[in-house]
């Protein structure tokens, strides 16, 4: 970014709801912010937490943190305080770049004293960015921050009820971004629309591609996902070259967005990740945009992207899913069966992540030091040697490309007095996939949904409140001792059926 | 001015069709997005109900958190359409 900042300082970096900068501007007040992190201690190997709303300025906040040799952590802006400040706990931040009233919400006396710079606050009578340091001024050189440093840590949902800090280094993201340049032979015309938000590992492409190329990046605020009309919208005023998002979103803006009736598009890739895109759909946008590439990409917030697939100029039939095809980005990943051996073609297998893009480690553990990474994904090998997502070894879902684990709702549930036992299932799927929670209650009444709903609501992200409670006198259990989830997928099947027959 | 009968005729809907007849003692204060209980998919299902029911259209710059985040804003955003009960 401080590259082209100084080749093409006039050239658009980044459209956001709160306004735009050239590269220029942006290196600006990524120094400025800089700076003032700098006075307050924050350097190599520090982390600084951004809880703020998708904007430019959050934008410049990241590259000022990274200016300094310091690692970011992107939080859900939408995700309740409770959650925030276990993240600001669990990775010990050094600062906090926020706004006002959402740091009244999460600094509390334990968190001692982190320095917060809030984006919306004014001291003596100056805007924050005036206030914050002279023009010329220069952070000091960050030492030598390198390539196995942190430069990010995205949270993830944990299975062990907390959220789980996925840790990036330089290294490991520009292993993806560069490939990823490449790939898309990216040029400094080129225009990225950002759809993920920046808590979610698909922004980094959209973000740092663009930065690589001189090129632009144009946000899409949070709340576009609401209205597949403005999601499409954007796209007919924005006019990205380059789309990357969850299929969920691609398949709302063609359904109810009227994305294929859009006369005529720049675009010239769209790529998708994050769960299986429905290839009736895929079919649909291959006929209507021949010219445009469309690349699905593979991989879990811990390897970065590790597998990529460019549909051909035919989408797949009816019924072959679209397979997530082969290593990338330098990594080798292969499929390991159940004895441990390499799987073989037409076998499955967990597929196993080894190389560049490969994460320092969870936040708090033992790094994995250079080894492997096992996914939990399982994977059937193609005859061509490519790879085919089949399903998860344990009980982490994907709800419209956002990734869950059942427990940590489960942890969340049985928090709540009123709740003895919790078992999440997902029932449905695709967009109307729902979360079923099964519950053992000793109170009478047992808790209400809306009860449920404020308990979760208070602990979780959006996206993990539990949809519908059923309360059973207890959970049906394996032979183990395990909670069968078979049985429990079944009554829920059993339900629609009744509720079908009743209709 | 919400009009109570606009109110009524949301809080139906959502109860009967999204929460598929779940009771959970909606009021018109209650988050619907904050607690999950509208999401993208839903929206959508909520405003065919609005314009076919109200006979307003909802148009696309008007869909913001902000109009969805409860049954009294919703309400609103109907009145504000020019939404009818009768």
């Amino acid at each position: 970014m401080r590259c082209r900042a100084e080749a093409t300082p006039a050239a658009l970096a980044v459209v956001g709801p709160d306004g735009s900068f050239t590269y220029g501007e942006l290196d600006l007040l990524a120094r400025r912010v800089a700076c003032w992190l700098a006075a307050r201690g924050v350097g190599p190997g520090d982390r600084v937490a951004l809880w703020l709303e998708k904007s430019a300025v959050a934008v410049a906040a990241m590259q000022a943190v990274l200016r300094c040799g310091a690692g970011y952590v992107p939080i859900d802006p939408l995700g309740p305080p409770a959650r925030c400040r276990a993240i600001l706990a669990d990775c010990a931040v050094a600062a906090l770049i926020s706004t006002e009233r959402r740091a009244a919400a999460v600094l509390t006396d334990e968190l001692g004293d982190v320095p917060c710079l809030a984006t919306d606050g004014h001291a003596q009578g100056r805007r924050w960015q005036e206030a914050l340091a002279a023009p010329g001024e220069e952070p000091p050189a960050p030492g030598d921050a390198g390539g196995d440093d942190l430069a990010y840590i995205l949270y993830t949902s944990g299975s062990t009820g907390r959220p789980k800090g996925v840790a990036v280094s330089h290294r490991n993201a520009l292993a993806f971004t560069r490939w990823a340049e490449a790939e898309l032979a990216a040029r400094a015309d080129d225009r990225f629309a950002n759809h993920a938000p920046f808590h979610f590992d698909l922004s980094v492409l959209d973000l740092y591609v663009a930065f690589q190329a001189g090129a632009s990046v144009h946000l899409i605020p949070d709340g576009h996902s609401l209205a597949p009309g403005r999601l499409v919208s954007f796209v007919a005023e924005q006019c990205p070259t380059v789309w990357y998002s969850v299929p969920s979103a691609l398949v709302l803006m063609m359904e109810h967005g009227g994305l294929l009736e859009l006369p005529a598009v720049p675009l010239r890739a769209v790529l998708f990740a994050g769960e299986p895109f429905p290839v009736k759909h895929l079919r649909r946008l291959r006929e209507r945009w021949p010219g445009v590439r469309l690349l699905n990409l593979y991989g879990p917030t811990e390897t970065n992207v590790c597998t990529f697939f460019e549909v051909g100029d035919r989408a797949p039939e009816n019924g072959a899913p679209l397979p997530i095809g082969f290593a990338c980005c330098g990594d080798r990943v292969w499929a390991r069966r159940g004895d441990g051996a390499v799987a073989g073609p037409g076998e499955i297998g967990e597929a196993i992540v080894d190389g560049p893009t490969v994460m320092i480690g969870y936040w708090g553990e033992a790094p994995l030091a250079g080894a492997p990474y096992a996914t939990g994904d399982l994977v059937r090998v193609l005859a061509d040697g490519g790879f085919e997502f089949v399903g998860r070894r344990d009980h982490m879902v994907k709800l419209r490309g956002q990734r869950i684990d059942l427990g940590e709702i489960e942890s969340a549930l049985v928090e709540h007095p009123a709740v003895r036992e919790a078992a999440v299932v997902v029932g449905g799927s695709g967009l109307s996939a729902r979360l079923i929670a099964f519950l053992v209650s000793g109170a009478v009444p047992p808790p209400s949904l809306l009860a449920l709903k404020e308990h979760c609501a208070a602990r979780l992200p959006r996206y993990m409140i539990v949809d519908r409670v059923r309360v059973l006198d207890e959970l049906p259990r394996t032979g183990t001792g395990k909670v069968d989830r078979l049985a429990l997928a079944a009554r829920l099947a059993a339900e629609g059926r009744h509720q079908e027959a009743i209709r | 001015m919400i009009d109570p009968a606009v109110v009524e005729g949301l809080e139906t809907f959502i109860r009967e069709r999204i929460l598929e007849g779940e009771e959970i003692g909606l009021t018109a204060t209650t988050p619907l997005l904050d607690l999950g209980i509208l999401n993208s998919m839903e929206i959508l299902s909520l405003i065919a109900f609005i314009e076919s029911r109200f006979r307003v259209a909802v148009p696309p710059e008007r869909i913001l958190a902000d109009n969805f985040k409860d049954l009294q804003t919703i309400a609103g955003l109907v009145t504000s359409l020019g939404g009818a009960t009768a």
